[in-house]
């Protein structure tokens, strides 16, 4: 009896073993497991081209690829593409070649007739396609597996706009109908992408839910399940954290971050983003017209106080666009327009008005950084200090960016979440083609040539000189106080890993696993 | 009582004519432009002109009110700018929550208001009353967002014996649902307990002070019988219609309630709405909240007329 237990266990046992041998090779990492991280902000869609907070950009890293996508650091790095593309000499044509192993959702491999068909989509109807459509030209393929894009303009910035917000679809999707951006384009989208994940249930502003993609060409995910929560108010977020009822945060006030991240049971992380905080003038009309009273504000605001009091240090302070931590970032410069209340002084009675003068700053509230209102005060007293009197009016984003494009406006201070400062921002808001450089006032066609002429490099070496410039003109005519540069910053329990804040400030959930 | 009603009727038809009229202009008043908050700033002034026609706001102000209202009468509200969903769907997707919660918050103020507000009055000026309206006083003055707040941090986090938040419906089991409604539903319901509590307590002083409660005290009746079969029914009259309202308030959702524990309900998609300009959404959620005042009111003036033939006349 005993011999043929033995023998059956002994062959049940070599089954078992030539079982398990037979079984692929990634089947011990096999995707498992949920992860349920949550959002501050509304997630009214899944969408590739409709990303319009850092809410929908995290859903869209999910389900979608790009030919490129923007790392954590902010660098630039292939994504369906092999590598980064080839730029001619005059910076007009950049040639991808793609990967040959991606398959979307539904199967279908990836060609390079699918990223035409998502380009000439994405440019017709794209939420934000102004950008990019104002500097692509001509989007052609070069055999199935090569891709070759023309500018109208030098623009190396466009590609890390791209990477945020055109992602590339299986031709002949119908993501493309305007009238839907819900239930219904959810549905739409379900295969249409070729990111880590499939969009699984979507219930708009309340919660969504993705389910592995085993054949993701960068390798099955670690997680089976990743589901985003809506939870409205930041302490109530941390609650639930804390609770345990979700894994990730996106926020939480500033002042609790360290204090949290330090206790056992969770983490937490900060990095550099390219959000800033800052407060443009309005140049067209006084009192902001007169160069002397803008300098006056830039240098009677104490950025250190607001960035470490207020914002508990996830605000890095800077007097320029860049941050001290970046590579364009000039110290001489930042010297000119740094907190000294006898320079705002000296610059009052330049301008003729030694006693002060008064303005109107309109307040965003709520905001993401719900600090922006204490930091307003902060500043409030900062220039009452040298005899400027600033006034806060509170509205919300709605109404202050349809008072910009009205002109009825003096000063906005606010937090800003942008695809990048130095390729984005600083045309955006003060070149003639800027979208925002409409209402901001700010006309120079030196600036202009000196942003241009930035937009030419991609790597550090050459494009340093070219920011120079341009950072050498923004500082002498101050058409903004810069106050300092957003930190990405999140909260998880300790048992995740593979997740940290991003440049990009989106949360980046692909890689996150828990146990 | 038919020409009654039907006079009431009429008159509820062109109160909610007048109120559609009213919530179509003061949407549009809202500073600020739909377009923009779904575009962002970054658009060209193009995009976001394209934007506004795609959305139908170039058209005349007339021709967009006939189009909402013609919708509005055969239950189409239009198409959310945000979700681009049916407002309609949107608010049937909503409303169940709200309702959930509102029943539930209501059920918690009456279990607190009567017990305290007939025991006050039966005790006036003694230690049941002065607590009972010390606790209502706190009940009216504490923020629902602040005892919210607490509740999560004390049940949630420190206890764990309840979630922070979140909704789940009774199809989830009706043990997991109610847990996830106790604590907002406590939240509700001590706040309108405490208005309901103070109403009952004033009706019931009021009746126990007349002069049949004096008769029967005279007559020998047990004064149980006199406090909940004399003095609390005819209390409880102007204590229902205050009910009546606290729960149309409720209906209308509680935004801070729903923002602080995470529930998906009409007052949270209002306050959303209302930041992102989604005309259509809030007219159509603002429409329902009128409509569900109107009809209480309505149903109100029908059953005082059926107990009461004087009103009639």
């Amino acid at each position: 009896m005993n011999g043929i237990i033995g023998r059956r266990g002994a062959l049940t046992g070599l089954a078992g073993i030539l079982a398990a041998a037979s079984l692929p090779r990634s089947a011990g990492a096999q995707p498992r497991g949920t992860v349920t991280a949550s959002l501050l902000g509304n997630l009214p869609n899944i969408h590739p081209w409709h990303v319009g907070n850092v809410e929908t950009g995290a859903a869209n890293l999910l389900a979608y690829s790009n030919l490129l996508k923007v790392g954590v650091d902010g660098t630039l790095v292939p994504d369906l593409a092999v590598a980064l593309p080839q730029i001619s000499d005059d910076g007009l044509s950049y040639v991808f070649e793609l990967r040959r192993d991606v398959r979307f959702h539904n199967g279908d491999r990836l060609t390079a007739d699918d990223v035409l068909y998502s380009y000439e989509k994405y440019l017709a109807t794209g939420r934000r396609r102004g950008n990019l459509r104002r500097f692509i030209s001509d989007v052609q393929k070069d055999g199935d597996y090569v891709v070759k894009v023309s500018l109208k303009d030098p623009w190396v910035g466009w590609m890390r706009l791209m990477g945020y917000e055109a992602a590339i679809v299986r031709r002949g999707t119908d993501v493309t109908n305007e009238g839907a951006t819900g239930e219904s384009l959810y549905r739409g989208s379900r295969a249409a992408g070729c990111g880590p994940f499939i969009p699984k249930s979507f219930r708009a502003d309340v919660e969504a839910e993705f389910e592995a993609f085993p054949e993701y060409f960068g390798g099955a995910p670690a997680t089976q399940t990743i589901k985003l929560v809506r939870i409205p108010d930041a302490a109530t977020q941390l609650a639930n954290l804390r609770a345990g009822s979700v894994d990730i945060i996106s926020n939480c006030p500033p002042k609790d971050f360290a204090p949290v991240s330090r206790e056992s049971g969770f983490g937490g992380a900060a990095r550099p983003s390219a959000g800033i905080f800052y407060m443009p003038m309005n140049v067209a009309k006084a009192p902001f017209d007169n160069i002397h009273l803008r300098r006056a504000v830039s240098c009677a605001v104490d950025r250190d106080y607001i960035c470490e009091e207020i914002y508990s240090g996830l605000v890095t302070a800077s007097a320029l666009p860049a941050s001290p931590n970046e590579f364009w970032y000039e110290e001489d410069l930042a010297k000119q327009l740094a907190y000294d209340p006898d320079r705002a002084k000296f610059h009052l009675r330049a301008a003729g008005m030694p006693r002060g003068f008064a303005f109107e700053a309109i307040v965003p509230v709520p905001s993401a950084y719900v600090e922006a209102r204490e930091a307003a005060v902060v500043m409030q007293a900062n220039l009452a200090e040298v005899g400027i009197r600033m006034n806060i009016r509170q509205t919300d984003f709605v109404s202050m960016y349809r008072s910009a494009q009205n002109g009825d406006w003096q000063a906005f201070p606010h937090p800003s979440m942008q695809s990048s400062v130095e390729d984005y921002l600083v045309w955006n808001n003060y070149h003639k083609d800027g979208n925002q450089a409409r209402w901001m006032g700010y006309r120079n066609p030196a600036y202009d040539t000196a942003v241009m002429e930035s937009f030419r490099y991609l790597d550090h070496a050459r494009k340093k000189p070219a920011l120079r410039k341009v950072t050498e003109i923004l500082v002498d005519h101050c058409p903004a106080l810069w106050i300092g540069r957003l930190n990405a910053y999140h909260l998880w329990r300790s048992d995740i890993s593979g997740f940290g804040p991003r440049y990009s400030y989106f949360m980046d959930l692909t890689s996150a696993k828990k146990g | 009582m038919a020409s009654f009603l039907l006079g009431r009727a009429a008159t509820l038809a062109l109160v909610l004519f007048g109120a559609s009229v009213l919530i179509f202009l003061v949407v549009r008043a809202l500073p600020g432009d739909p377009a923009i908050a779904m575009m962002t700033s970054n658009a060209t002034p193009e995009e976001i002109q394209a934007m506004r026609e795609a959305l139908g706001l170039h058209l005349p102000l007339w021709v967009q009110y006939g189009s909402w209202v013609s919708g509005a009468l055969v239950g189409d509200l239009g198409r959310s700018f945000t979700y681009s969903t049916g407002v309609s769907r949107m608010i049937l997707d909503r409303f169940p929550v709200t309702l959930h919660i509102s029943l539930a918050a209501l059920v918690i103020a009456m279990a607190i208001a009567i017990p305290a507000g007939v025991l006050a009055a039966k005790h006036k000026g003694g230690l049941i009353d002065h607590l009972a309206r010390v606790i209502a006083m706190i009940g009216i003055s504490m923020p629902v967002f602040w005892q919210g707040l607490l509740s999560i941090l004390l049940f949630a986090v420190i206890l764990r014996w309840l979630p922070p938040g979140g909704y789940e419906p009774l199809s989830a089991g009706i043990g997991v649902s109610t847990a996830h409604i106790l604590l907002p539903a406590v939240a509700l319901g001590t706040a309108y307990a405490a208005t309901i509590t103070r109403m009952l307590r004033a009706s019931m002083l009021d009746v126990l002070g007349r002069e049949h409660i004096a008769v029967a005290r005279a007559h020998g009746v047990p004064e149980s019988t006199i406090i909940w079969t004399d003095a609390f029914r005819n209390a409880l009259i102007p204590t229902l219609t205050a009910a009546g309202f606290s729960f149309g308030y409720l209906l209308a959702g509680a935004v801070l309630t729903e923002v602080i524990f995470n529930l998906p309900g009409m007052g949270r998609l209002l306050y959303e709405s209302i930041l992102a300009r989604d005309y259509p959404l809030v007219q159509g959620l603002v429409l329902l909240n009128v409509t569900v005042f109107v009809l209480i009111n309505f149903s109100m003036d029908a059953l005082y007329a059926l107990l009461d033939p004087r009103i009639r006349r």
